[in-house]
């Protein structure tokens, strides 16, 4: 190539190739960073977190952080006490996430290039717990209806859409099941003697489709559930949350019994954060941030405190459903990389030794299609970085206006803890939500109390 | 060949204005229940409780009194109430008074709502009080989802269940239920 050239074609030469590099180089990086919010919310200025994130929301749906930006001001209205601007900004995540195939004509792109180009929808987990948050809202304002649907919605999302590995058992119902077993229990209810094809062994009364171990997610559901007197539906949504957390029988006997007329739902923590790791940082992997595991513990003014465990762990959610399907794509493009770029180092030294511009152009060449590889191998490490570490889930009875109610953290969080304030019965037969989202900073003011606006329990409608 | 040629660019044509648009979500959309209101007019207007009457009728004014989402669908009070104003508003439906002498309305308390604070706080205290309410109309929302094995499509089947109740005996006039499916293509996980 650069043999019986001029000199000034070979500088030129040699110019275009490393220009290459550097912009092939330049493909692997990851875009400009934004200021977190984990400052503000680590003191307990969710609002000003808030603020922050909506400062910088992205308008364009084709854009990579339109819902990454919706999820996380969703999430920090909430833990503001906006209920209602929560709501709008969840409502346009689940319009996201109700739209399929979004990322269908990005596929190719995305492959080949880097999986930034993707919009960004969430890891199964993120989707998830988006969609608990959502259920969280719509029971703020009584709407345990809309609860039922988020609940049921997140547990949809943990579903593995892999298709059966052959020898594999079953292990999954349909809906036309569900729906069949329900019948059956409905039939039995009325005295009635069901058919049954592969026997009455039922545990349940047919409700719970689905199978994972989001027990926030069931806990919501068999919640709302009971609170729209869908006692069956409830049962099977409890009998799934004691069976993944035994922890957890007192409250639900609790929940069972209809002793309460109040649900408080407790935030606390930070979610853990993704990394790049592994070789040529082609794989992600989630690392946590905080690891506290005590108890959470509950005072009503007037009432013993008592302790609850974490009903979610977002630390173990992310190991357990993490959705790295560009995983295998981007170490493939890793290794192919690799050896592209010895292949090319070896070429251009046997160039050398020959005296050879042609053969020395290719092997930089070679090498510069080693370094796209390996360049766009990283894996891309946008994440929602606003969710809580552990959900706790308490039910109550508050009998009394302006009923306070403070939470504390045993052995972590220093005694004061944070206080809900001014609570009331409700003034239905449904039960009243609360969700309070703690400070994350372990040396914080122990007096800080966190204020919250007071939910709609009633509904604003007839 | 020429001939042969064109004939196969305009049966290519002809096929393609054949295809079925792809639709993205399943979620139910505006035009599902404008199509409903009509059924809905007919099934009304076929009920038992509505073949006796006509445009001499006494009035029955017919609140929509609750919406209960017991679909997977989320669906805010907003977009709840939007359905039942929808339903409220459409031709088919306000035709009834003409030959009937139904009228639907919807609850006063939400119509008050939608106005705002300020109004609200205005007209808190008449608004609606003129109306005497014969009827009430509960509205149901369920759904079965089916999904493909690999992911990469989605099916709905909404149904919408009315039930009228008659305020002076308490007991159901009418009752009828309205389904429409949804399918939807592409990754439900992307």
């Amino acid at each position: 190539m650069f043999h019986g050239r001029s000199p000034f074609d070979r500088v030129r030469a040699v110019s275009v190739l490393v220009l290459v590099l550097i912009v092939t180089a330049g493909l692997g990086c990851q875009s400009g960073t934004r200021p977190s919010p984990h400052g503000k919310m680590r003191v307990g200025d969710f609002a000003g977190a808030r603020d922050l994130v909506e400062s910088q929301v992205e308008d364009d749906l084709g854009n990579r952080r339109y819902m990454l930006d919706r999820m996380q001001a969703g999430v920090l209205n909430l833990d503001a006490g906006d209920v209602r601007q929560s709501e709008r900004w969840f409502a346009e995540v689940y319009d996201v996430l109700r739209t399929q195939g979004l990322n269908e004509d990005r596929t190719v792109r995305s492959v080949i290039f880097t999986e930034g180009v993707k919009v960004w929808k969430g890891e199964p987990f993120e989707q998830a717990m988006a969609l608990v948050y959502y259920g969280f809202v719509q029971a703020s304002q009584g709407s345990w209806d809309n609860a039922r649907a988020a609940a049921s919605n997140a547990l949809f999302y943990l579903r593995d859409f892999e298709p059966e590995e052959e020898g594999k058992p079953e292990r999954r119902i349909d809906t036309q099941e569900v729906a069949k077993r329900a019948a059956e229990y409905e039939a039995r209810q009325r005295g009635e003697t069901p058919e049954f094809d592969d026997g009455d062994d039922y545990l349940d009364n047919g409700y719970v489709a689905e199978e994972n171990n989001f027990t926030m997610a069931y806990l919501l559901h068999g919640i709302a559930s009971q609170q729209l007197g869908r006692d069956a539906e409830a049962s099977d949504y409890f009998n799934r949350v004691v069976k993944l957390s035994p922890a957890h029988r007192p409250l639900v006997k609790q929940l069972r019994a209809g002793d309460y007329n109040t649900v408080v739902v407790v935030a606390d923590g930070l979610g853990p954060r993704k990394i790049a790791t592994g070789p040529g940082n082609a794989l992600s992997r989630y690392q946590p941030i905080d690891t506290t595991q005590t108890p959470a513990k509950i005072s009503v003014v007037g009432q013993s405190p008592f302790e609850v465990p974490a009903v979610t762990n977002l630390n173990q959610m992310a190991l357990d459903h993490r959705w790295n399907n560009l995983e295998d794509v981007r170490v493939a493009k890793n290794v192919i990389g690799n050896v592209l770029i010895a292949g090319g180092a070896i070429v251009i030294a046997e160039a050398i030794d020959e005296e050879s511009w042609e053969f020395a152009a290719i092997g930089a060449g070679i090498a510069a299609l080693g370094l796209l590889a390996k360049g766009t191998a990283k894996a891309n490490t946008d994440y929602c970085d606003v969710f809580p570490q552990r959900l706790f889930v308490a039910a109550l009875n508050i009998t009394e206006p302006d009923t306070d109610i403070t939470i504390e953290m045993p052995g972590v969080w220093p005694p004061g803890g944070s206080t809900l304030r001014s609570l009331t019965p409700p003034l239905t037969n449904q039960a009243a939500f609360y969700y309070l989202r703690i400070p994350t900073d372990r040396d914080l003011d122990p007096n800080a109390i966190v204020d919250v606006t007071q939910p709609v329990t009633e509904g604003s409608l007839p | 060949m020429k001939y042969l040629a064109s004939a196969a660019i305009v049966m290519l044509m002809v096929s393609s204005l054949g295809c079925k648009t792809t639709d993205r979500t399943s979620r139910i959309a505006v035009d599902d229940y404008v199509e409903m209101t009509a059924v809905m007019a007919q099934s009304l207007r076929q009920s038992d409780a509505f073949a006796e009457r006509s445009a001499e009728s006494e009035p029955w004014i017919v609140s929509f009194d609750k919406v209960l989402n017991l679909s997977s669908e989320i669906m805010t009070q907003g977009e709840q109430w939007g359905v039942v104003a929808l339903v409220r508003g459409a031709q088919p439906i306000n035709s009834l008074w003409g030959d009937k002498r139904v009228a639907f309305v919807i609850p006063a308390q939400y119509a008050i709502d939608r106005r705002g604070t300020l109004d609200a706080e205005r007209a808190d205290k008449g608004f609606g009080s003129e109306r005497s309410v014969t009827h009430t109309i509960t509205v149901t929302f369920r759904s079965v989802t089916r999904v493909a094995e690999d992911g990469q499509g989605r099916t709905d089947v909404y149904a919408c269940e009315f039930q009228m109740l008659d305020l002076n005996s308490n007991e159901p006039v009418w009752l009828d239920v309205f389904e429409f499916k949804r399918t939807a293509t592409g990754s439900v996980r992307d």
